[in-house]
C-alpha cells in the first residue's frame, strides 16, 4: 500500500535571492527531505560565496596566488566544470571577470580586485590540482555565474536521495524539475511583469540570465552582470537568454555563453547537450532545440507575448 | 537534447500580469517550523520614537512599523512576523530567535511581487495590511514557475537586522 503523500513549498532568502522548494511526496520524509535541500543550498552558499571573507571562493582569493589551498569537493566540483565550459566556449565562460563587476559596483570591492586585469582566456590562471587550487597568476575568482545552479543541483539530489521525484527547485530563476512536467515562464526583458511560457519541462533545470534586475549606468554607459572576458564589454542589453540541461549548475554557466555569443552558441550547447531561447526584440529563438513540431505554436504564442 | 527530451508538449497561453503571490506559511505553520511543538503567548510591543529611531541608527534600516508582531515561545525564545517592502517585492517572513538573541531560523510566509505604480501607491498595499494568510491575495497563484531573477534576500537581510536591532533595544 501506497503511504499517504502530499505537498510541501517552502521559501528561504538565500545565495542572494530568494530560493522555492516545492516538493510532493511521503509524509513521514517530506519535511526532512526540504530540510536537506536548504541545508544543501546553504552549504554551497558558505563555501562559494564572494562576500563572505570565510568562503573557499574568498580564500582562493587571498592566498591561492601565493600557495595551493585545499578546498571542499564541492567547490572543486564546480571550478572543474568551470573549467570545462571555459574551454570549450573558447573562454566565452570565466569566473575571473570579477575585477569588472567590481568595477561597475555589482560586487563589493575585494582588496585589489579592482586592479586586476580582465583578459581574454582569464580563467587559465586558475590551476586545478589534486583537491587543491592554485593561482599562476594574481587573479579574482567569482562563481556567481556557475555556484547556484549547482546549489540548485545538490538540493535536487538531496531531495531524491530522501525518495523525493516530484518537485520544482527555483533559486532566482535558475530552476530544477523532477519527474513531473511543469509550465515554465520566463520573464520579458523589456517589461519584466510579463510572463513569455517556454513550455513544459519535466526532469532537467533551465536559468536564465538577464540584465532586468542588475543593469545601471556607469559613465553613462548602460553596465549588467554579463562581462565579455575579452575586452570587459557588458553583452548585448535588453535581452533574456535562457538554456536548459540536464544539470542547473551546466544550465547556468551557458546563459552567460549564450548571451555574448547569440547565435553562435549553438556549438557550445549541443556539445553539453543543452538548448538555448533567446529573447529580444525580434522575439523568441530557439537554438539547439528539441522542440521538432512545436515550435510553429508555443514560439508563435510566445512571439505574440512580445511588443 | 534528445537523450534528455525535457520539454512536454503542451499548449501554454500567455500570460501578462502586474501581480503575484504566493502563500508559503501560515503565522501557526511557520511557529511549527520554527519551534516544533512549543506554546507560544503573543506579546503587543509598540515600540516608542526613541525606541524607533534607537533600532533605526543601529541597524541602518528604516521602521515603517512602530508595532512588533511577537510571541514569546515558552521559554526557549521568540517568534517574530515581520514585512519587508522592496522595489517589485512585498515579502513577509518569520524569524525564530534563540533566548540569547541569535536567530535560529528564518522562512519565508507570503511572497508578493508587482511592478510599476501598485508598489508606491499606498491604498494598494492597505489592502494586505491587517489580513491573516488565510484571506491573503493570491492572484495568478499558480503561475510560479517563473525563470528570472529576483532581488529579494537583500530586504530580507536589511529587515533581520531591523529586527536583531529591535530585540536589542525592545525586547532584551
Amino acid at each position: 500500500m501506497l503511504s499517504p503523500s502530499s505537498s510541501l513549498r517552502r521559501a528561504r532568502a538565500l545565495l542572494g535571492t530568494m530560493v522555492e522548494i516545492k516538493a510532493t511526496g511521503a509524509d513521514q520524509v517530506l519535511s526532512a527531505a526540504v530540510d536537506a535541500a536548504f541545508a544543501e543550498i546553504e552549504r554551497v552558499q558558505r563555501l562559494m560565496s564572494f562576500h563572505d571573507p570565510g568562503s573557499d571562493v574568498s580564500l582562493l582569493n587571498r592566498f591561492a596566488y601565493k600557495r595551493v589551498v585545499k578546498v571542499d569537493p564541492m567547490t572543486w566540483a564546480v571550478l572543474a566544470r568551470a573549467h570545462e565550459i571555459a574551454k570549450v566556449s573558447g573562454g566565452a565562460f570565466d569566473v575571473t571577470v570579477a575585477p569588472q563587476l567590481v568595477k561597475w559596483g555589482l560586487l563589493p570591492a575585494a582588496d585589489g580586485a579592482a586592479d586586476l586585469e580582465v583578459k581574454q582566456d582569464g580563467y587559465r590562471r586558475i590551476e586545478l590540482l589534486e583537491d587543491c587550487v592554485r593561482f599562476r597568476e594574481p587573479a579574482q575568482l567569482d562563481l556567481g555565474g556557475i555556484a547556484k545552479g549547482y546549489a540548485v543541483d545538490r538540493a535536487a539530489r538531496a531531495l531524491e536521495e530522501h525518495g523525493i521525484r516530484d518537485y520544482v527547485i527555483n533559486a532566482g530563476g535558475d530552476l530544477r524539475v523532477g519527474a513531473t512536467a511543469e509550465a515554465i515562464h520566463v520573464r520579458h526583458p523589456a517589461c519584466p511583469q510579463r510572463l513569455i511560457p517556454v513550455g513544459m519541462l519535466r526532469a532537467a533545470a533551465i536559468a536564465t540570465s538577464a540584465d532586468y534586475f542588475t543593469r545601471k549606468k556607469v559613465g553613462g554607459r548602460r553596465v549588467h552582470a554579463i562581462v565579455a572576458p575579452s575586452d570587459g564589454r557588458p553583452a548585448t542589453p535588453h535581452a533574456s537568454v535562457s538554456v536548459v540541461a540536464a544539470e542547473c549548475m551546466t544550465a547556468d554557466a551557458l546563459t552567460k555563453v549564450t548571451a555574448l555569443r547569440g547565435e553562435r552558441a549553438v556549438s557550445v550547447l549541443a556539445r553539453f547537450d543543452a538548448e538555448g531561447i533567446l529573447i529580444d526584440y525580434r522575439g523568441v529563438r530557439r537554438l539547439n532545440s528539441s522542440l521538432r513540431s512545436t515550435a510553429s505554436s508555443s514560439g508563435v504564442d510566445a512571439e505574440r507575448a512580445l511588443p | 537534447m534528445n537523450r534528455h527530451a525535457p520539454w512536454v508538449w503542451l499548449p501554454v497561453a500567455a500570460i501578462s500580469t502586474s501581480v503575484y503571490a504566493t502563500t508559503y506559511l501560515s503565522v501557526e505553520q511557520a511557529q511549527q517550523t520554527i519551534f516544533p511543538g512549543a506554546t507560544f503567548t503573543q506579546a503587543f510591543v509598540a515600540l516608542t520614537d526613541d525606541q524607533k529611531r534607537e533600532i533605526e541608527r543601529r541597524s541602518g534600516v528604516e521602521v515603517s512599523n512602530k508595532e512588533v508582531r511577537l510571541w514569546k515561545v515558552g521559554g526557549v525564545g521568540y517568534f517574530i512576523v515581520d514585512e519587508v517592502i522592496g522595489k517589485h517585492e512585498f515579502i513577509t517572513y518569520a524569524i525564530g530567535l534563540n533566548a540569547d538573541g541569535s536567530v535560529k531560523q528564518i522562512e519565508i510566509m507570503v511572497y508578493r511581487e508587482s511592478y510599476g505604480y501598485e508598489v508606491r501607491n499606498a491604498a494598494w498595499r492597505r489592502q494586505f495590511v491587517g489580513k491573516t494568510t488565510g484571506d491573503a491575495v493570491s492572484l495568478n497563484q499558480d503561475i510560479r514557475n517563473i525563470s528570472g531573477a529576483t532581488l529579494s534576500s537583500r530586504h530580507v537581510a536589511d529587515g533581520v537586522r531591523r529586527v536583531l536591532a529591535t530585540y536589542v533595544v525592545a525586547l532584551k
